[in-house]
């Protein structure tokens, strides 16, 4: 898998295009517009990450000049506006998603990961989701861990299924909080917290192997035990 | 150099108001002289020929009565008594010869020959005969008598002429004050209309040297520049308001950053000297990342706030049912509510819709519901409640089995970065209430808090349902 990192700041640059190869992708980097879009032109990559501020061609317009030769790479946009406007702005040039500076790492990558499996298998959907012993089905929302009925309330359920989803991978709080609640701010009160604590308590209490982690600072990931 | 600054002039209002006002001012004049003379002249013309015209007759009259010698006697009679003033009189026989002519010495400036060459004809006949020099003209009217002879009666025009003279020289005399009055006239008009802009362009000058208090001063006739002086000076207020209410938060902003950045750079400079041990290290890497999260949110925060202070916030207006935001809100912190064992309940109608930012009020509901959870204690409840006042007001209310607050605490949980005694203890950032309150005057809506410590607090927002107002 080969991503295309386009970002001017060398040390940005540098701890996304390093994380990136330590998660087992390819990368190039490109330090400014004109030469971002002459590598995505002239060569394949899967996914490319694009700094809006850039030299030489800013980002929306290198995005613009791809989707109008008709290069369907999946763009990421980084960016350090974070109004609704900059962000519709973005994704109606032609970029599939914006994340705002400073950002972490695991949510970069996450959302990589999920640009990728959008890209290779579109509409495809197992009703079944699988992590180790814990099963998930999505039709009659049934979970079970090791033949144990799980008993989960929606919220706990959601945030289960995307986990799951994700498994083996961090989420932030930021991303649980969209999913799971859509809301797109920081309640002061970690509710996440609470919410992971109690998801915590039915996967996790009875079992010796536990699956959830926290990763402080950084986020939460579901593993096989 | 002065060329330059005469092409400056020359292209001022100022200078070209004075022009055409003078101008118009002098040429109204100069018509009104001119019409003025032509009726004079013409008068005057009509005047000295009724006057030959009546004097034939009248030796007509003598010269039917007892001919040529009557004639004689009654001018000469005339002339003595000098009670009129001379007339040409000459009498031709037929030829056209001269058989008397009065006072010939009298007219011996005009070309009397011509009038013996002229055809012998017609009666009442004006003969026009200029003076060798061109200055006046002699007025003749002939009559052809019963005898045959021809009267001639004249007068020259010189009186009238004498009258049109005095009046050109009144006009000269009259047209240099005229051209003054204009140009002052001129002056003082462009000068007084003209005020207003100079005071505008001085109070622009003072601006631009960074003295943002400068304001027109305003006039009293509440004309047009009037109303340009007063609306550019509400300008000014709403800039200089804009411009010191940025100021002020960016000096907040950075303020209240300190703190935290200071609480990073020593958690990492702890580690640093401390001795080398990889949990540490990570122990300390991690505080690092949460608390430059926490810097990250509160700048986001204050800039939410300065924003919302000052006018500059975005909101993104549309339908909200104001029902189902409290709900989402609830059903955020529900988790958090069961865990501490406070009830946390909505009553509201099914639908109360209102124009509002969603996300704000999201924000702002998921704020009021996060400091009630935090200041409630164990077995405790919260109530959320909405209704629609009028048709143009919808109110929103929470109220709290809490900790409540003290009166003299009251009017200071609104401020930045506040937090009373009792809430030292709680995590946050101390910004929660004050975005509330930034948030909801963006909206044109006002909250109250009303509180009773050791019983509770009830915050009630009041909210506009339509956006009539709302920019």
């Amino acid at each position: 898998m080969r991503v295309l990192v386009i970002e001017d700041d060398d040390k940005i640059a540098s701890f996304v295009t390093n994380g990136l190869k330590q998660a087992g992708f390819e990368t190039s980097r490109a330090a400014n517009g004109a030469d971002g879009l002459r590598l995505a032109l002239n060569d394949h990559y899967d996914v490319a990450v694009v700094d809006i501020m850039l030299p030489k061609l800013d980002g929306l317009g290198l995005i613009e000049e791809l989707r109008r030769q008709q290069v369907n790479t999946p763009v990421i946009i980084l960016s350090a506006k974070r109004s609704v406007d900059d962000r519709i702005k973005g994704l109606q040039t032609g970029g599939d998603d914006y994340l705002v500076k400073p950002f972490s790492f695991s949510e970069l990558l996450a959302r990589v990961q999920a640009l990728l499996r959008r890209a290779s298998h579109p509409g495809v959907e197992s009703a079944r989701l699988t992590v180790g012993d814990l099963s998930m089905n999505l039709l009659s929302r049934d979970v079970v861990r090791a033949s144990e009925k799980l008993d989960l309330q929606a919220r706990e359920y959601a945030l289960l299924e995307y986990l799951m989803r994700n498994a083996g991978r961090v989420v932030s709080k930021t991303m649980i909080l969209e999913r799971v609640w859509g809301y797109s701010f920081d309640p002061q009160t970690n509710v996440v917290d609470v919410l992971v604590c109690r998801l915590r308590n039915k996967v996790d209490k009875n079992f010796t192997e536990k699956m959830i982690h926290t990763i402080r600072g950084v986020g939460y990931v579901l593993k096989k035990a | 150099m002065s060329l330059k600054r005469l092409d400056r002039v020359r292209r001022t209002i100022g200078f070209r108001l004075i022009l055409w006002y003078s101008g118009i001012f002098i040429v109204s004049a100069s018509i009104l002289f001119v019409l003025a003379y032509v009726l004079l002249s013409s008068s005057a013309e009509q005047k000295n020929r009724k006057d030959i015209h009546l004097k034939l007759e009248e030796y007509a009259a003598q010269y039917r009565a007892g001919g040529l010698e009557a004639l004689k006697n009654e001018v000469d009679l005339e002339e003595r008594s000098g009670k009129t003033a001379s007339f040409f009189v000459r009498v031709a026989g037929p030829q056209n010869r001269t058989l008397f002519l009065d006072d010939p010495e009298l007219w011996a400036e005009f070309d009397l020959k011509q009038l013996e060459s002229r055809p012998f004809k017609g009666n009442e006949q004006w003969v026009r005969l200029p003076t060798r020099g061109g200055d006046n003209t002699l007025e003749i009217e002939s009559t052809l008598l019963a005898d045959g002879a021809l009267l001639e009666v004249g007068k020259t025009n010189a009186e009238g002429q004498a009258l049109l003279e005095r009046f050109r020289e009144i006009f000269v005399g009259f047209m240099i004050p005229v051209v003054i009055l204009g140009l002052v006239g001129g002056w003082f008009l462009a000068y007084r209309a003209l005020r207003p802009i100079r005071n505008l362009v001085q109070t622009i000058r003072t601006i631009s040297t960074g003295q943002m208090s400068a304001r027109v001063p305003a006039g009293q006739t509440g004309d047009e520049l009037d109303d340009l002086v007063m609306l550019f000076n509400t300008m000014l207020g709403k800039i200089e308001a804009l411009i010191n209410g940025m100021r002020g938060s960016l000096d907040n902003v950075a303020h209240d950053l300190r703190t935290p950045m200071m609480r990073l750079r020593g958690t990492a400079e702890m580690a640093l000297r401390a001795e080398p041990d990889l949990e540490t290290c990570r122990e300390a890497l991690a505080d690092c990342v949460e608390e430059s999260d926490r810097i990250l949110t509160m700048l986001n925060t204050l800039m939410d706030i300065s924003e919302a202070e000052t006018g500059a916030m975005k909101l993104r207006f549309e339908e909200v049912n104001i029902s189902a935001v409290m709900e989402d809100a609830v059903e955020l912190y529900r988790h958090v509510a069961e865990e501490k064992e406070v009830a946390l309940r909505v009553a509201a109608p099914e639908e109360i819709f209102m124009t509002a930012d969603r996300n704000r009020m999201e924000q702002v509901l998921a704020n009021l519901v996060d400091n009630a959870i935090k200041y409630t204690p164990s077995g405790g409840r919260i109530d959320l409640e909405a209704f629609r006042r009028d048709e143009q007001q919808a109110v929103i209310t929470i109220k709290d089995t809490g900790i409540g607050i003290a009166p003299e605490e009251a009017p200071k949980i609104w401020d930045r970065l506040y937090r009373g005694d009792q809430s030292r203890s709680q995590r946050g950032l101390g910004l929660g209430l004050c975005l509330v309150k930034a948030v909801v005057q963006a909206h044109q809506g006002r909250i109250e808090v009303s509180s009773e410590p050791g019983v509770g607090s009830l915050f009630t927002l009041y909210l506009p349902t339509s956006s009539t107002d709302l920019p």
